[in-house]
């Protein structure tokens, strides 16, 4: 293989080799043609040259079919000096006109070259793209562009990926190109061959790199939609499932405890009567959250937003659980002055009266259980503390998730939707739930309302 | 015992229907049962009954239809049943005349306090004699318009005095936002819900009554309030 400057050398002999034939073939055809054809002849040969050969030859052919006009057909014959000076403005014309010609030739042939390079390019990027969208797995993807890159690269290359998760050290040297993705680098590309440092080459390189990049990355999208809209599906259908057992449950339930309740009238503190009241009791609790776990979730809950004083509501909170605190010691802490909170009512009051009740169910009785409502930064909070065993260590987030139900010591273990509701009632409105165990023993659950809920401090209205 | 009222349960699912009918006949109550809107308005037409146990929840019709209509002409009580997910329909149907509700599931004992409650209220209305209020320590004079706590009067402004007035004479029912907000602050003034917490904030500190722990007025939160019953 030639190097370009020997390639070079060989085109600028090109140029003076065709004024020389030119000019043999002219000299010998002297006796027909004319001086003016002869300059016709040297202008072909200009178009010729620069077509062929570019620009720095074409200057050179001018310069020399000028001197060799001058030479050999001008009288004094086989001399530079000229007899008629008017000549002199033929040889400027000359050369002028040859550059002309030599300096659009190049151009146009410039033109032409960068075209058929584009649709050259544009050609292998189209084939990579079928070929990628053909692919269907990663690996497919790989050979792909692995293939492409060999023909455009000349050489072998090896594809590099990331995991998933692991970053790699990508080192950038003269052999390798990295996959650069939208958020990140997800692998690099190695040559056996050095690589071009810019121009056009490295550029389609680089170009069928980001498009493998750019594929790779759709494809991952698509299978992560498709992943979820599987897992949408299944909990749909779950929901749904859920949703119409809980019907079906709740009127034969509600009409045992209310039957349990009846005959315990005729015959109090029956046990076995007991029994049936308090476990259909229980279980129609339990059939009341899984619908209302299923409603929230399935999007059908709809606040019913109103400013309140949050006292009330945690007064009518308080009033509800009752019954089922009545074996723990509960202080409320609240604070003085609290500003009206828009919130659904009702929601707010189950979701405090779940974290009362999930309080009562994982302490022993007559400990303290503490319920606190207080402003953070303007952001209304309830906090619901214990003494009890406190929460194992990594469960703080997963309580929260439906099913999930730690044991209580002698207690029936709950269905593990409670806390799932309260997180459900919090994100509704835009707060957050969190819950952590408490230094000096127990745990403690916040409730964090969003700043934007709490009024201002209500204004008089304008009559009394 | 005898209680000689007589109650109609509008009720579908004949499981509940047939516990109501046990809990209530044995509290001496003559108790019919009907599964439809179409057949509880017929029976109540023929011979009203003392008492309406009304399931919001009918095949046939909407509950509240049936409310509406027998409201057309009968005054008699309704208490509503409806599932913990209908609160806007528990509210509608307050409005629309209903005059308590119960959300399933829900205890015998409440059921009959609330019954009791009812039936006070209808005698009450044909003795309009009774003028006053009267539990724990807060008395109310309806006809000279005086609000009495621990024997001494306490002055209330006239908003005050309308809204305590209002649940005064519904003691022991819940009247609903959407009720103390039109007949407090006329028709237009049902959006600012905001003003009747700011009321009721400032009578619950003139009867002392702590909202942590009421003991004169309850909120129903998403419903509106109760005012303890007259004893």
């Amino acid at each position: 293989m030639m190097s370009g400057k020997s390639k070079q050398i060989v085109r600028y002999a090109m140029a003076a080799s065709l004024v020389a034939a030119l000019t043999f073939v002219c000299y010998h055809l002297r006796p027909i043609i004319s001086e003016t054809d002869v300059i016709m002849i040297f202008l072909v040969g200009t178009v010729a040259t620069a077509v062929w050969t570019g620009r720095g030859p074409a200057v050179l052919y001018s310069l020399l079919c000028v001197s060799a006009f001058n030479y050999f057909f001008i009288e004094p014959l086989f001399q530079f000096n000229v007899y008629n000076p008017s000549y002199w403005l033929t040889f400027a014309v000359m050369f002028l006109a040859s550059i002309v010609i030599s300096t659009l030739t190049t151009k146009l042939n410039t033109q032409v070259q960068l075209a058929e390079n584009r649709e050259r390019e544009t050609h292998t990027l189209y084939q990579l793209l079928t070929a990628l969208n053909a692919a269907k797995t990663t690996e497919e993807m790989v050979e792909a562009l692995s293939q492409y890159l060999r023909i455009l690269a000349g050489g072998t290359v090896r594809i590099v990926l990331a995991g998933s998760i692991i970053e790699i050290p990508i080192a950038i040297s003269s052999t390798s190109l990295p996959i650069v993705g939208s958020q990140r680098t997800i692998g690099y590309v190695e040559f056996d061959v050095a690589l071009p440092a810019s121009g056009d080459r490295k550029k389609v390189l680089e170009t069928c790199i980001a498009l493998f990049a750019s594929m790779m990355e759709g494809a991952e999208k698509a299978r992560q939609a498709e992943q979820s809209k599987i897992w949408a599906e299944t909990e749909k259908t779950r929901n749904i499932l859920l949703s119409s057992i809980s019907h079906d449950l709740r009127s034969p339930l509600a009409a045992i405890s209310g039957s349990a309740e009846t005959l315990l009238e005729k015959l109090p503190q029956d046990p076995l009567l007991m029994s049936i009241q308090q476990e259909s009791r229980r279980l129609a609790r339990i059939v009341s959250n899984l619908l209302d776990i299923t409603r929230m979730e399935g999007g059908q809950i709809r606040l019913n937003m109103m400013a309140y004083d949050p006292a009330e509501i945690i007064g009518s909170a308080v009033a509800a659980c009752r019954e089922s605190l009545r074996q723990h010691k509960l202080s409320l802490n609240v604070e003085k002055d609290l500003p009206f909170v828009r919130m659904d009512g009702l929601l707010t009051s189950q979701l405090m009266q779940n974290l009362l009740e999930n309080a009562s169910r994982h302490t022993p009785a007559n400990t303290g259980i503490e319920l606190k409502a207080y402003l953070r930064e303007g952001s209304f909070c309830i906090a619901v503390s214990d003494n009890g065993p406190g929460i194992p260590a990594g469960s703080e987030k997963n309580i929260f998730n439906k099913f999930v139900s730690l044991p209580s010591e002698g207690k029936p273990k709950g269905v593990g939707l409670g806390l799932a509701i309260c997180q459900a009632i919090a994100l509704a409105h835009q707060g957050r739930i969190y819950a952590q165990n408490r230094a000096e023993g127990g745990c403690r659950f916040v409730v964090e309302f969003p700043q934007s809920l709490t009024l201002q401090q209500a204004q008089e209205p304008a009559h009394g | 015992m005898v209680n000689k009222a007589r109650i109609v349960i509008v009720e579908d699912e004949r499981e509940i229907s047939r516990f109501l009918e046990a809990a209530l006949e044995a509290q001496a109550y003559n108790v019919e049962t009907v599964s439809s809107g179409r057949e509880a308005l017929k029976l109540t037409s023929a011979q009203p009954p003392d008492v309406i146990i009304l399931d919001l929840g009918l095949p046939d019709t909407d509950g509240k239809e049936v409310i509406r209509k027998l409201r057309e002409w009968s005054r008699v009580p309704i208490i509503v049943l409806s599932a913990r997910d209908q609160e806007q329909e528990k509210v509608e149907a307050l409005e629309l005349g209903a005059d308590d509700y119960l959300t399933k599931p829900f205890g015998t004992h409440e059921l009959l306090a609330r019954i009791n409650v009812a039936l006070r209220h209808a005698t009450r209305r044909e003795q309009p004699a009774e003028m006053t209020y009267s539990y724990k320590e807060l008395a109310i004079d309806l006809a000279r318009r005086k609000t009495i706590l621990r024997g001494s009067e306490i002055h209330l402004t006239p908003t005050e005095y309308d809204l305590i007035s209002l649940l005064a004479r519904k003691s022991g029912q819940v009247v609903t936002h959407g009720e103390l907000l039109k007949e407090v602050w006329g028709r237009n003034a049902e959006q600012n819900d905001h003003y009747l917490r700011i009321y009721i904030q400032r009578l619950r500190q003139k009867i002392s009554d702590d909202p942590l722990r009421p003991e004169y007025i309850f909120t129903e939160p998403g419903i509106g309030y109760r005012l303890s019953e007259s004893k």
